[in-house]
C-alpha cells in the first residue's frame, strides 16, 4: 500500500489530542479556579481533577493506539 | 534508522530444551518473582520482629498496607474496601514493578496489550462479582435498566468497554513513552546522559500515574455497581 496514505491516515488518527487537549484545558482551568476560590479542598478537587483528566485523556490514548496500528500493521 | 515493532521479540530461555517467550512475559515472571520474594522476606525475616513501636522498616510496610485500606475505604466503603484492598496492592505493586524493569533494560510488560487486557479482565470479573453479590443476578441486570429501560443496550455497551478502555489506556500510555525513550535512544547525538533525565518522565512517572490511575477507575466501576 502506499506509504505516504498510511501516514496520513495515522496523522487524522492522531488528531484526537485535539480534543483531548482543550478538554484538559478547560478542566485544569475549573479546578485552578475553585482551588483559588477554596484552598481548603484542595486534597478533594486533586482527586476529582485527576480522574477527570484521566478519562479525558483516553481519548487521545484512543488515537494513538489507532495511529500506531495503521503505522506498524499496515505500514509494515 | 529507527526500528520498532508492535509484537514484542520473543526470546527462547535454555529450560525444558528451550522454550520461547515474549520479552514482555518473561518481564512479567521476573516483575512477580521479585514480588513473591520481596513478600516473603517480609514473610519470614520481618514479621516476626515487628513490635508495637514501628521503626524502620516496619514503618515503611505499615505505611503502604495502612495507605492502600485506606484509600479504597474511603472508594468503595469500609465493607468492600477489607476484601478488595489486597487485589488493589497487589494491582499496584505489580504495575508499578514490572513497569520499573524499564530501567534495567527489559521491554515493560504493560507495552504488551495482552497483559493489559489481562488485568483489566480480572477487574471486570470483580464488578460482576460484586455486583451480583451485592444485589443477586437478576437485581445486577436490572441495574442496566437505569435510569430508563430503553437505554438498557446504551448501558450494556458501556459496561462491557469498561475492560476494553481500561486495557487501551495503559497499553497506549506505557508504550507511548517506551516509544519515545527506543526513539531517543536510536539518535546517536541523545544516546549518552540525556535519557537518564527523560526516563524520570517517561518511565518513572507515566507508570506511577497509570497504576494509580487504574486502581482508581477499577474502584470506581466498582462502586458504580454497589451503590
Amino acid at each position: 500500500m502506499n506509504t505516504g496514505i498510511i501516514a496520513i491516515a495515522a496523522a487524522i488518527a492522531v488528531m484526537t489530542g485535539i480534543g483531548a487537549g482543550v478538554g484538559m484545558g478547560l478542566a485544569t482551568g475549573k479546578a485552578a479556579e475553585s482551588v483559588a476560590r477554596q484552598p481548603e479542598a484542595t486534597a478533594k478537587i486533586n482527586q476529582v481533577l485527576l480522574l477527570g483528566l484521566a478519562l479525558t485523556e483516553s481519548t487521545a490514548i484512543y488515537g494513538f493506539v489507532i495511529a500506531l496500528i495503521i503505522l506498524f500493521v499496515f505500514g509494515g | 534508522m529507527f526500528e520498532f515493532h508492535l509484537d514484542p521479540p520473543r526470546i527462547s530461555l535454555p529450560i525444558i530444551g528451550g522454550v520461547t517467550i515474549s520479552v514482555t512475559l518473561l518481564n512479567a515472571l521476573i516483575a512477580s518473582a521479585i514480588l513473591i520474594a520481596l513478600a516473603a522476606i517480609v514473610r519470614v525475616f520481618l514479621l516476626r520482629r515487628f513490635t508495637d513501636e514501628p521503626r524502620g522498616v516496619q514503618t515503611v510496610v505499615e505505611l503502604m498496607v495502612d495507605g492502600i485500606q485506606r484509600y479504597t475505604d474511603s472508594r468503595v466503603g469500609a465493607q468492600a474496601g477489607a476484601s478488595l484492598a489486597p487485589y488493589i496492592f497487589t494491582l499496584g505493586a505489580f504495575v508499578v514493578c514490572s513497569g520499573l524493569l524499564e530501567f534495567v533494560g527489559l521491554r515493560p510488560n504493560m507495552s504488551d496489550i495482552n497483559s493489559t487486557l489481562t488485568l483489566s479482565l480480572i477487574t471486570f470479573a470483580l464488578i460482576q462479582v460484586y455486583g451480583i453479590r451485592k444485589r443477586g443476578l437478576w437485581g445486577r441486570i436490572r441495574l442496566l435498566a437505569r435510569p430508563k429501560p430503553f437505554l438498557a443496550p446504551i448501558m450494556l455497551i458501556t459496561n462491557l468497554a469498561a475492560p476494553v478502555s481500561l486495557a487501551c489506556r495503559m497499553f497506549g500510555n506505557i508504550l507511548g513513552g517506551f516509544i519515545v525513550m527506543e526513539l531517543i535512544y536510536s539518535v546517536m547525538v541523545l544516546k549518552f546522559g540525556i535519557p537518564a533525565f527523560l526516563s524520570i518522565y517517561f518511565s518513572l512517572f507515566h507508570t506511577l500515574m497509570q497504576a494509580f490511575i487504574f486502581i482508581t477507575l477499577s474502584l470506581t466501576f466498582i462502586d458504580e455497581v454497589l451503590e
